[in-house]
């Protein structure tokens, strides 16, 4: 199977090869986290995801996941995230929403005041 | 009339760390300028990850990355001034800026750093023909609605232009709900990051249509659609190859130009394949004792190399303002054979190693860097592969600069 490694933007060209629905060998990685990353994209894929939450007095917090989700658990979390509103102020790293997935809690990326 | 040791005009990436580095060589009376209503410039609008990976060893996104740089600038004192925009700079250095509180202001400045940044290229400089409905923004801009002030654009999208921020934004507006019908790109590749072809589009389904480009808007108050043509070797839309695909929104990504308007009007000579200032390996511009650094000087594709330049032109200036400044050379390098440019343009000292940054025409496989003087090749490097949208440089060391016969050298490149 062939991949690019989005861990950073070198963006190797990773191949995996399979052997009896296992990895075998992962050739082309620039470095380690490009292993790590064509393991998971075999088995799991995850996205990190950022978007944005409105404050309740309308201005927009820009905020991530602070750990790569699921790929496909990602419209679910936008759709619990488009749901709330948050008070003001925020502060960069506070947590806005609490385990929107397992342990993936949506954080704030800037100060908001 | 006020004076200040240093003025650094624009409050982003390039002139926060302009501004750090300066201060860390010891100066202390200097000022940044910022046209805004906070610093950080276009990052804050960038609300994705993938930046400041070579800086900071981490994944962060655009505000996290303007913050590390905005609480060193608190934390070091480093006097800004908010909501201020400068309006001119003339040749002896003063600088008028305005705002709402204090008017039309002049700072007679030492040195200044030029750190405004770039805007994007729109549609009046692309001349697609049809009619001119409502519904078609840069990406940019689009992306400062969606993310800033939370206003979305439209639901059904074509995105013109394949660099990374027409990725980008393919999608945030698809996580936002809109369907994105297409990305169109007259060239046969992207220009965008592999990384946001893969997370951006392939992982959304959507598709990339290399060797295609918009040919008609279609749509009396608000667009209704466009007609998408494959175009041929020489980018010429096939007769016979229209589609027309339904949309409310079109977005375009088709590149980024310096901003150099006040660099023009200080008369600093400029470089016609960057469209920023000439300058040496300080970011010294042809005007002495200023500076240019950042997408004002060349449009980067990393913030981090945006970050790194601007330590350098701040360095510079510092040693600028104290008399340290060293000029023992003159010469010049010039793009080549599939270049299509190189900053700096000018080496002026054989003091310290220089980086030269360039940018390939063509994507090429197995390929071979070489500097040559007048006479000589002076050194050679290999690339495993280089992309038009992912910038390169080698490294010239001191004893390679002081071997260099004759004022001038050219950098080309041999590929596949
Ligand atoms: C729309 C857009 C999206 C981008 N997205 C990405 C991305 O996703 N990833 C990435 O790595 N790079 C991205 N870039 C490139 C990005 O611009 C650079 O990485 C980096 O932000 C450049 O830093 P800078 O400080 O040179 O310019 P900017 O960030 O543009 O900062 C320039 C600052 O100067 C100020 N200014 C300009 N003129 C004046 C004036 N006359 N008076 C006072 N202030 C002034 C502006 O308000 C601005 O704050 C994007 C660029 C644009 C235009
Ligand atoms: S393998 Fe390592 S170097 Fe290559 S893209 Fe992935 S993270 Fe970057």
């Amino acid at each position: 199977m062939e991949l690019v490694c989005i861990v950073c933007p070198v963006s190797c060209n990773l191949e995996v090869v399979m052997e009896d629905g296992k990895i075998k060998e992962i050739k082309g990685a620039g470095c380690k986290r490009g292993v790590k990353y064509a393991e998971e994209e075999t088995i799991c894929p995850k996205r990190t995801l950022t978007t944005t939450i409105r404050t309740t007095d309308n201005r927009m917090v820009p905020v991530r996941s602070d750990k790569p989700l699921p790929k496909d658990r990602v419209f679910e979390v936008m759709e619990k995230i488009n749901k709330v509103k948050c008070v003001p102020p925020v502060r960069i790293g506070d947590i806005i929403l609490e385990k929107v997935y397992e342990d993936v809690n949506i954080i704030a990326t800037r100060n908001i005041g | 009339m006020q004076t200040k040791d240093l003025v650094i005009i624009g409050g982003g990436p390039a002139g926060m760390a302009a501004a750090v580095s300066a201060y860390g060589k010891g100066i202390r009376d200097l000022l940044i300028i910022e046209r805004d209503e906070s610093l950080g410039g276009i990052l804050q609008q960038c609300i994705h990850n993938g930046f400041g990976l070579h800086m900071f060893k981490e994944e962060l996104t655009g505000p996290e990355y303007a913050w590390r740089y905005e609480k060193m600038i608190l934390d070091l004192g480093i006097p800004f001034k908010l909501n201020s925009m400068v309006v001119d700079i003339s040749k002896d250095k003063v600088i008028t800026y305005v705002n709402e509180e204090e008017g039309e202001v002049k700072i007679k400045a030492k040195a200044i750093i030029l750190a405004m940044g770039c805007r994007e290229r729109s549609r009046g400089a692309l001349n697609i023909p049809g009619t001119r409905p409502a519904g078609i923004y840069t990406a940019g801009t689009a992306q400062k609605f969606i993310n800033m002030m939370g206003l979305m654009v439209g639901r059904q999208v074509v995105i013109l232009g394949s660099g990374d921020i027409g990725l980008i934004m393919a999608r945030r507006m698809t996580l936002e709900g809109a369907s994105v019908k297409a990305v169109c790109e007259i060239m046969p590749y992207s220009s965008g990051l592999a990384r946001n072809i893969v997370q951006c589009l392939d992982d959304f389904n959507i598709p990339l249509k290399l060797g295609h480009t918009v040919t008609k808007i279609h749509g009396k108050d608000r667009l209704e659609g466009v007609t998408i043509s494959k175009v041929d070797e020489n980018r010429r839309p096939i007769p016979g190859t229209e589609e027309y695909t339904e949309c409310d929104t079109l977005l375009l990504s088709v590149g980024l130009i310096p901003e150099n308007e006040l660099t023009k009007g200080m008369g600093i000579e400029l470089d016609g394949s960057t469209r920023g200032a000439v300058v040496d390996q300080n970011r010294e511009t042809s005007l002495e004792g200023v500076f240019s650094c950042g997408n004002v000087l060349h449009v980067h594709d990393l913030v981090d190399y945006v970050s790194e330049e601007a330590y350098i032109a701040g360095e510079a200036a510092a040693r600028y303002i104290k008399g340290e400044r060293v000029k023992n050379n003159n010469i010049s390098v010039t793009a080549s054979d599939n270049v299509s440019y190189v900053v700096p343009q000018r080496i002026t000292s054989d003091k310290e190693k220089v980086k030269i940054y360039f940018r390939t025409k063509n994507e090429l496989d197995n390929v071979q860097i070489i500097v040559s003087d007048c006479e000589n090749v002076v050194y050679k490097a290999k690339r495993r592969k280089t992309k038009p949208g992912e910038m390169e440089y080698v490294t010239m060391a001191e004893d390679v600069l002081n071997n260099i016969k004759g004022n001038e050298i050219s950098l080309k490149v041999i590929g596949e």
